[in-house]
């Protein structure tokens, strides 16, 4: 059951909420939120009910560990807990990527094992590592089973995130205020639900139409076909995760659950630092507290050119961590050199303009986007070459680019200034106020995605970020 | 919190005079995850404590770090 679905927004949602908020009326705390939880197993049964058991034993085996974590050898089970978790990660996502790649230097061939990726593995590992490393510093399992189970599977966040730390919504669980239905919360969730919907449906639709059929046929494109396809996945990108975000965001909101946010106008960012702090926000924020700073702190007299390398190394295996393909490699590789000498230039004190510093940041994105969207590194360096060396005649019709602007051209300007200028979600959910305006804004989302949905009823198109 | 300040200030090569309790990451240059490794580790040293990765959303704020030492 995907987000952008009917089931979704008109029948499963509604559902959950009444169920959820009526078992609390009559003061079934306890059982509402154990409601909750099997709404959310529900949930993920409907995506891949084959994997309900590797969730649930997921969810068994890393409570235990936590049980032990306040032993003598505690640092044993922590390192036990995080190495199954990644084995268990290993196994699902890199088998037949270790098999191809040996399979190039034996003559042997080691057939490929059918495996098929358990959705929100990559996810729900991620999660569980930062409890075990939390209980670890407690020196104590630092949640009921209920409590840490709800954690673990709350529909919103369960299959692409926002990565939530069980800091972000221990204090959430108990409180009585957030048992009874919060007629603002109700306002703006609804108004971020169907502000992602319409993203989605409207605009990500639109351009992944163009964007799959331009990499489809990429050997036929020219210099500036090359730029607006490129240019097009950035925005297709930004706005179907941030879509995906807004409906996460929305849907725990109308349960009175706070998550946070995940994107804050990364088109925005004038240097690489900066992008990483307002793209995939959770993530970034994973990166930061339980790889780079463990990680730096270990090492002795540290600098900046310890540091570049360690920005590499984390930023390699994040590229790795998105799947099993040289192309993710080369997208996080070259994300950690950008940081790497971000940091650098920084403490050289290297003034640039604000405005050069956005074009470089937001072309170096839109050239990375290109490995991550490609199928093999070689149609990403094909994409690239033409990108970058373009011949004269290309650069004739590249002056006859205005006299050949079509609707398609600026709905690509039109959504590019919109994600620069406009508010985001993450600023509108602390602004929303209930009046006529707001009101009419969510009907008109509400109607024209209904009417999509409606019109592509069965269809729906996959987030992106549902592959990871 | 002075002590707190002029740890930062030492980081971050600013001022002392700059940096009051407001101040934040935002409004300082160079208040980067780089600097926070470092503010960490001379906040570990010189006030004796040990901090944890549930107070690193709140490295990047006096006030944040001042909360992170009381917790300690």
């Amino acid at each position: 059951m995907l987000f952008n679905s009917i089931q979704y927004i008109y029948i499963f949602l509604p559902i959950t909420i009444i169920v959820y908020f009526l078992l609390n009326y009559l003061k079934r705390y306890t059982i509402a939120k154990l409601s909750l939880i099997v709404f959310s197993l529900i949930f993920y049964s409907f995506h891949e009910i084959r994997f309900l058991p590797l969730l649930l034993g997921s969810i068994i085996f890393n409570y235990n560990i936590a049980n032990y974590l306040n032993r003598e050898k505690a640092k044993f089970f922590l390192i036990f807990g995080i190495f199954i978790n990644i084995l268990i990660l290993c196994i699902f996502k890199y088998t037949n990527f270790v098999i191809k790649n040996v399979n190039l230097f034996i003559d042997n061939k080691i057939d490929f094992i059918n495996l098929i990726f358990p959705i929100a593995l990559s996810f729900f590992t991620l999660q569980q590592i930062t409890y075990l490393v939390n209980c670890y510093e407690e020196k104590k399992n630092i949640s009921n089973f209920v409590n840490y189970s709800f954690y673990v599977t709350f529909f919103p966040q369960l299959v692409a995130g926002p990565i939530i730390l069980f800091y972000n919504i221990k204090d959430q669980f108990d409180e009585l205020e957030l048992k009874k239905i919060k007629l603002n919360n109700l306002y703006v969730g609804l108004f971020i639900i169907f502000i992602g919907l319409f993203k989605k449906v409207i605009i990500v639709d639109y351009l992944s139409t163009f964007v799959d059929n331009n990499f489809y046929n990429y050997e036929s494109l020219n210099f500036y076909s090359t730029w607006i396809t490129s240019i097009s996945f950035t925005l297709q990108f930004y706005y179907d995760f941030s879509s995906y975000s807004d409906i996460a965001i929305g849907s725990a909101l109308l349960l009175n659950f706070n998550i946070p946010n995940n994107f804050n106008s990364p088109l925005r960012s004038t240097s690489i630092i900066d992008f990483w702090q307002r793209w995939h926000i959770s993530l970034s924020n994973f990166i930061n507290h339980y790889m780079y700073i463990p990680i730096l702190k270990k090492i002795r007299n540290f600098n900046l050119y310890k540091n570049f390398f360690v920005i590499l190394f984390i930023m390699t295996i994040i590229g790795l961590w998105h799947g099993p393909n040289y192309n993710y490699i080369i997208f996080g590789t070259l994300h950690g050199i950008g940081l790497g000498f971000n940091h650098i230039f920084r403490s050289y004190n290297i003034k640039v303009n604000k405005i050069l510093s956005w074009i470089i940041t937001i072309n170096f994105v839109n050239v990375t986007f290109v490995f991550f969207r490609s199928e093999n590194y070689q149609q990403a360096i094909h994409i690239l070459k033409k990108m970058f060396y373009f011949k004269n005649y290309e650069l004739i019709q590249f002056s006859d680019l205005w006299s050949n602007l079509s609707y398609s051209h600026i709905f690509i300007i039109v959504i590019s200034l919109v994600g620069i200028t406009l508010k985001n979600t993450s600023s509108l959910r602390n602004e929303i106020k209930a009046n006529y305006l707001n009101s009419l804004i969510i009907v008109f989302f509400a109607v024209t995605t209904l009417y999509y949905l409606l019109s592509r009823f069965g269809f729906e198109d996959k987030f992106i970020y549902l592959q990871f | 919190m002075n002590k707190i300040i002029k740890i930062v200030s030492q980081v971050l090569n600013v001022d002392q005079k700059k940096i009051n309790i407001e101040s934040n990451s935002n409004q300082i240059k160079n208040w980067d995850s780089f600097a926070n490794v470092k503010i960490i580790i001379a906040m570990e040293r010189e006030l004796k404590i040990k901090i944890k990765s549930k107070d690193y959303p709140n490295l990047n704020s006096i006030k944040g770090l001042i909360k992170i030492f009381e917790n300690n």
